[in-house]
């Protein structure tokens, strides 16, 4: 499951750590919510931006493609 | 002696819905000051009176409530006769501001379809985001 997990800590910082994505997809989910919450008065500066591994890792896609039949 | 003050919060009101999520979150408050949401109150203090758009009624040294109101530009302003209460008003100002965030994340994740899962932890409120594909 992919998960994103936030924190508010006791100072009112945001922490968010997202688990289970490949690729740069977990920056666009971050950032649909992001945009949300600028909706709602929100308006978070990143202060700190961490890419793990899995942000480096490519998606494959497979396609087969069958000649002559 | 007396101590009015406007105390600013981080948080910018910009339309019916994030008004709606500072109701929201000043009943969290109130509820854990004992207290309710007043709208449209007469907050008083040592010689001085000031007309709210919201309060949580609360007896201070020399206050009656601590007020909330919107500035032009949106911005959230705790007000009231904080005499010898100025710790109590900036805890309620960092927990509306945590509760509002809180409440704005949960919000705005349901509107992206997600499942939320929320705990209250010692280091602060965890908010566990499940991101359907």
């Amino acid at each position: 499951m992919r998960r994103i997990k936030v924190l508010i800590d006791r100072k009112g910082k945001i922490i968010v750590d997202a688990e289970g994505f490949v690729g740069p997809v977990c920056v666009k989910e971050v950032d649909k919510l992001l945009s949300s919450l600028k909706e709602l008065g929100l308006d978070l500066d990143i202060e700190e931006h961490k890419l793990k591994p899995e942000f480096y890792q490519r998606v494959e896609i497979r396609k087969e493609v069958k000649v002559g039949e | 002696m007396s101590c009015w003050a406007r105390v600013k919060c981080k948080i910018v009101i910009k339309n019916d819905a994030s008004r709606a999520l500072l109701r929201r979150a000043l009943e969290v408050i109130a509820k854990k000051l004992n207290s309710e949401v007043k709208e449209n109150f007469l907050v008083v203090g040592y010689g001085r009176e000031r007309r709210c758009q919201f309060a949580i009624p609360k007896r201070l040294t020399f206050g009656n409530a601590i007020g909330i109101n919107i500035t032009a530009d949106g911005r959230i302003e705790l007000v009231g006769d904080f005499h010898g209460a100025f710790n109590l008003v900036q805890r309620v100002k960092r927990d509306l501001e945590r509760t509002y965030m809180a409440l704005a994340i949960i919000q705005s994740a349901q509107q992206l379809g997600w499942t939320v899962n929320v705990n209250e932890v010692t280091e602060g409120i965890v908010i566990d985001l499940g991101v359907r594909r």
